[in-house]
């Protein structure tokens, strides 16, 4: 039996001596079913990179990118002399590790309680109605979050009032200093169903016979939760975190833009939102490319680096 | 509450325990699912309001769970009368169809082969997916790609660049490492093809994850609209439903003044005018309703546990 | 053929009856693709980047991008070769000022001048029951319209059960411009210029932020804000919010453009709060002599042109021309004969049911009824004997005929207009007159988008969002110091004189061609 098993072992799997194209023989088919998409990969999301070369230049549209004028890093030295381009990186990072952390935290708290739950019926309509969220756009939840915040007429200052917890009312989005809170809140209620959709699915994946002995071994629920479910995620949750914590520079123009307003600019600036002022609005296509490249840059470095320290501490890593 | 198989050989006082416990952890879990529940079932109900209320008593605003002039016109607006939208829907549903299909299956292909340790391009390849999803050449750069490669003014402008995305493929790949060896030895030993041992051992074990990942492909189709916009907009042939509600509603953007103006001059109820929250909201409806219908769908591979039968010893 | 606007349609044009009729006429049939969801500059780019053009392209403010890339064709010898009917109905000068700005004609104008007498367009708005409930003044001055509100509020601080709001201005995304400069610049008298101001003798070009009038601007809403006269929600609320704030009658004042507060108005009207519609006056500061609410029509160039991926230019002039030609004309401005207008003695005539048609935007668009505003070539909607009149004697635009205002108005207008003796309510108004040089916000797009200049006037823009709510909300007695930091920092901006020259300049060389 042995014996059998590792001839077929050495069919595919690979030894050391082999040389690399011994190697590309044994996975050939492997091959054949990765190496066609990694060629649409290459096409539609490598080759459109030639366009940076705007980042360096001083884009005019009607003269196209071979006709104009190339300005090394101007473009660069200028965002990093704006101030109010610095002040857009700190508000993207404050805004951004709130809403990560809180996104994470209720999606996975969520997929636990809903596994918990044994009526399947009751299961099934949380799960449906936590996520219609999702699908309102953010135009509409925007005006929703306005309306529930309002000082004047809102119901969360209402009920804060009438609980005693603050005196007057609280104008939340006229003040900068509440601005990354109603970020964080307002993305995980509009997101925390559809998030967590992502662990029920690797909840799915856990074998009951190791509740069972949980179980038998006198574990009380709280405690499967922290030895059999966790655990068994941990995986995905892993996965998820290091892809987020790549996106740390981007925390999405859609919301913040809605959410910002002239009284809390200061703390609603970020990076898109400048981008969208000072770039987009005006057609300076090459600045808006250079501070784009600064953002890829920063978010590969970030994925490389929370890769690495995942590696150094479990051993688990995605590359 | 059901009580679990094994429960019968635990002693007394370990099951006493899990009972209190039990008791708390259920009730706070209940509330916290019902105080979620209408949190979040909240904001669809109001747009279902908003989207049945005459447009212009809607600018008073303080319309919460129901309507209060009730009218169809908005959807009226958007549905009769408009020629495109029948085309605008086929063409919808066949992306996201055909979308679909063909994102699964490479992400499922990918996926499997990213997640055999001893793949000889894993470190390579896996970085080289991961790695778009921080950068983008530009609106620009990609247009002019598609131009050169004759997708536009196609349908397969809509297919094509996505299907690949990275993202899912991370995702699918993380779940199918978690399956057992113990699985695919069994159909090594026999000499299966790697193509056997994908389709016919880690898809059907993968079902969640596809169900997942499809209804990821599914919705992203079916809510696109902007490379509609930049490809594909001088053909009423081969544009969405999601671009021409789009259409509407930048439409009533631009005309709500003077509609509204003129109306009140008529005073005749017969013509109601429409505001871009009316025509926003009754979007909305239209688009997530047929979401609704086909997630239970899918919910039903949701299920728990491997299927074990046949494999193991 | 490409239009570089929202202007949309659910009903194609070339399908609807007129347009049908014009495809019969003409022996030519026009795909229109409209633009979608996204800002023009960035559909403009990709075409340009990519070279994929239609023969037509309306290319609105976006001209200046399709030129830089060459994308139109040269069409003087084709108007002169063609276009009889395009030298009938525009006036000689009209063709030199789309020549002007490159030597060659690109652009056939669709924003021909068109003048609305029922309404003026923007204004500083009172309520009817503060106007009733001081004997029907006509406001003239800032401290009189600040008065205004002060006394009202102190009599009655309550409508019904909730507060009355006594101003607020819009605030949310692009129509903070109210703020930053659109309120203060017709204070001191000028016209709409954009974000500066121009002086009507000498054509030199100021922003807006910087004259004096910004200031007592400020200070009014500081005044209001400590006098409880000023919405506390003003800086930090939604449009939504902002008009179903004024839909429920509450706001005694605001300044804003008719247009986009119109929904909340006719709102307020559906309710029936008929005494608490918002009237517009075109207050100045004191001192002012004359107002300029009511601009120039017939300013600048913005229209079709011909692309350079048009494989019969020929054919298309003269397409374009068939249509200026009357028949065509009447057909989009008054309707099908027999449907909607009937000719009685010579003279076009339309029963109550054709009229309320022909304010039905839905009836409009799926008709084909007046279509061609900014779409393509048309005659004048004004009230010019010459060029705004058929050949037979009628007004091309409907709305120059005396029963359309009666259509129009409502009964509560019509008491209103009564209380104060005048006929609409643009007679409170200077009356609109024609451009003497290109307004400065046509200019402004004139500038290289990356030019120093420009940056400079958009971080004035964004400094002015920062401050004036704060000045607003400060103590009186930091006013002045605050209002100085804010002009240090103003001047600070490096290009923000440059930007004045510049704008001064293109003004002064447009000049000439009006």
């Amino acid at each position: 039996m042995t014996v059998l098993n590792e001839n077929i072992r050495a069919k595919t799997s690979l030894n050391r001596k082999d040389t690399i194209w011994k190697k590309i023989v044994k996975q050939r088919q492997l091959l054949v079913l990765s190496v066609p998409f990694m060629i649409f990969v290459l096409v539609f999301n490598y080759l459109p990179i030639w366009g940076w070369i705007m980042a360096f230049q001083k884009f005019v549209p009607g003269k196209g990118i071979f006709g104009s004028e190339f300005v090394g890093l101007a473009n660069f030295k200028e965002a990093f002399t704006d101030s109010n381009f610095i002040n857009a990186i700190r508000n993207t990072l404050l805004t951004s590790i709130l809403k990560i952390s809180t996104s994470f935290v209720s999606a996975i708290l969520l997929a636990l309680m809903l596994n918990e739950v044994r009526a399947r019926l009751f299961k099934r309509i949380v799960q449906t109605i936590s996520y219609l969220p999702y699908f309102i756009s953010w135009v509409v939840a925007v005006s929703i979050v306005y309306m529930v915040l309002s000082p004047s007429s809102g119901i969360v200052n209402e009920i804060l009032v009438a609980l005693g917890l603050i005196k007057t009312p609280i104008a939340f989005l006229g003040e900068g200093k509440y601005f990354y809170g109603v970020v964080a809140l307002s993305n995980v209620w509009k997101n925390v169903g559809w998030n967590a959709i992502i662990y029920l699915a690797a909840m799915t994946g856990i074998d009951p016979e190791i509740y069972e002995s949980a179980i038998m071994d006198g574990a009380g629920r709280i405690r499967r939760i922290i030895s059999v479910t966790l655990p068994s995620i941990m995986p995905t949750i892993k996965l998820m975190l290091i892809l987020n914590l790549g996106n740390l520079m981007n925390v999405g123009f859609e919301q913040v833009y809605l959410l910002s307003n002239p009284s809390n600019i200061d703390a609603s600036r970020t990076i898109d939102v400048y981008i969208y002022t000072y770039a987009l609005r005006s057609g300076r296509l090459s600045y808006g490319t250079a501070i784009g490249i600064f953002n890829s840059t920063v978010a590969i470095t970030l994925i490389n680096i929370c890769n690495y320290i995942s590696k150094k501490i479990d051993g688990y890593g995605i590359f | 509450m059901e009580k679990k198989n094994g429960h019968g050989m635990l002693s007394k006082i370990g099951y006493k325990r899990m009972t209190v416990e039990d008791l708390f952890l259920d009730i706070f879990i209940y509330i916290s699912l019902l105080f979620l529940c209408v949190v979040t079932l909240y904001p669809f109900i109001n747009t279902i309001a908003y989207s049945f209320n005459d447009a212009i008593d809607s600018v008073r605003g303080g319309i919460y769970l129901w309507p209060r002039q009730f009218t169809l016109r908005n959807y009226e607006k958007i549905l009769v009368g408009n020629k495109a939208i029948s085309q605008a829907l086929f063409i919808s549903v066949s992306r996201t169809v055909i979308g679909g299909f063909t994102g699964v299956f490479a992400t499922l292909c990918v996926a499997y082969v990213l997640s055999r340790r001893d793949f000889v391009f894993r470190k390579v390849f896996t970085p080289f997916l991961v790695f778009t999803m921080y950068f983008s050449g530009g609106l620009i750069p990609t247009f002019i790609l598609m131009r050169d490669l004759r997708l536009i003014n196609t349908f397969w402008v809509y297919i094509l660049p996505t299907m690949v995305g990275a993202y899912n493929i991370m995702f699918m790949r993380s779940y199918i490492e978690g399956i057992p060896d113990s699985f695919t030895e069994a159909a090594k030993i026999d000499g299966a093809s790697e193509y056997r041992i994908l389709f016919t051992i880690i898809f059907p074990l993968s079902l969640p994850v596809v169900a997942t990942i499809t209804l990821f492909v599914a919705v992203q189709q079916w809510n696109a609209w902007f490379d509609t916009m930049i490809y594909n907009g001088m053909n009423p042939k081969l544009t969405t439903l999601q671009y021409e509600l789009q259409k509407l509603l930048t439409s009533a953007l631009s005309i709500a003044a003077s509609d509204s103006d003129a109306v009140l001059a008529s005073g005749d109820s017969q013509r109601a005018a429409v505001t871009p929250m009316s025509i926003r909201t009754a979007m909305t409806v239209i688009s997530v309703t047929p979401i609704l219908f086909v997630y239970p769908f899918l919910q039903k591979y949701f299920i728990r546990g491997l299927t074990l039968g046949g494999v193991k010893g | 053929m490409f239009q570089a606007a929202p202007l949309s349609a659910t009903v194609p044009f070339s399908d609807t009856p007129i347009g049908q009729k014009i495809q019969e006429i003409t022996g030519t049939r026009l795909d229109i693709e409209y633009l979608v969801g996204t800002d023009s500059m960035t559909k403009a780019n990709l075409m340009t980047a990519s070279g994929v053009y239609p023969d037509i392209v309306s290319a609105g403010e976006t001209a200046g991008v399709f030129i830089a890339a060459n994308a139109f064709i040269p069409l003087d010898d084709l108007i002169d070769k063609y276009g009889q009917n395009i030298k009938k109905i525009y006036r000689p000068k009209e063709l030199e000022m789309a020549k002007s700005q490159h030597g060659v004609t690109y652009i056939i104008a669709t924003n021909r001048p068109t003048i609305d007498n029922l309404y003026p367009a923007a204004g500083y708005y009172l309520s009817y029951a503060v106007l009733k409930d001081a004997g029907f003044p006509v406001v003239k001055t800032l401290s009189q319209y600040a008065q205004l509100i002060k006394d009202y509020m102190a009599k009655n601080p309550k409508f019904g059960d909730a507060d009355n709001i006594g101003f607020t201005l819009p605030t949310e995304g692009y129509r903070v411009s109210a703020l930053q400069y659109g309120a203060a610049r017709f204070l001191g008298g000028y016209p709409n210029d954009g974000v500066t101001a121009v002086d009507q003798e000498t054509l030199e070009a100021k922003l807006v932020m910087r004259m004096s009038v910004s200031k007592e601007f400020v200070r009014f809403l500081n005044d209001m804000w400590h006098s409880n006269c000023m919405d506390k929600e003003t800086f930090m609320q939604k449009d939504d919010q902002y008009l179903a704030k004024i839909a429920s009658g509450r706001v005694l004042a605001i300044y804003d453009q008719r247009w986009a507060v119109i929904n909340g108005l006719a709102a307020l009207e559906k309710s029936g709060h008929y005494d608490r519609i918002l009237v517009a006056f075109p207050v100045v500061v004191d001192g002012v002599e004359k107002e300029y609410y009511r601009g120039p029509y017939a300013f600048s160039v913005q229209g079709v042109s011909i692309t350079t991926a048009c494989k019969d230019p020929e054919g298309v002039m003269r397409y374009l021309d068939r249509i200026c030609a009357e028949d065509i004309q009447k057909l989009v401005y008054w309707g099908i004969e027999g449907v909607d207008y009937s000719l009685v003695n010579g003279k076009f005539t339309r029963t109550r049911e054709q009229w309320l048609n022909s304010f039905d935007e839905d009836y409009k668009k799926s008709q084909g009824l007046e279509q061609f505003n900014n779409l393509l070539p048309h005659y004048e909607l004004t009230d010019d004997p010459v060029y705004g009149k058929f050949s037979d004697g009628n007004w091309v635009y409907t709305a120059m005929n005396q029963e359309y205002n009666d259509m129009r108005y409502r009964d509560f207008e019509k008491e209103i207009l009564k209380n104060y003796g005048v006929n609409t309510f643009c007679d409170f108004f200077a009356p609109a007159y024609p451009a003497r040089y290109q307004p400065g916000w046509a200019a402004r797009q004139q500038l290289p988008q990356d030019s120093p200049e420009f940056i400079a006037s958009e971080k004035a823009l964004e400094l002015a969002s920062e401050y004036f709510p704060k000045i607003t909300m400060a103590d009186p007695s930091q006013f002045e110091a605050l209002w100085d930091e804010y002009q240090a920092k103003l001047n600070a901006i490096p290009g923000l004189d440059e930007y004045e020259k510049k704008i001064t300049e293109i003004i002064r060389e447009s000049s000439k061609y009006y």
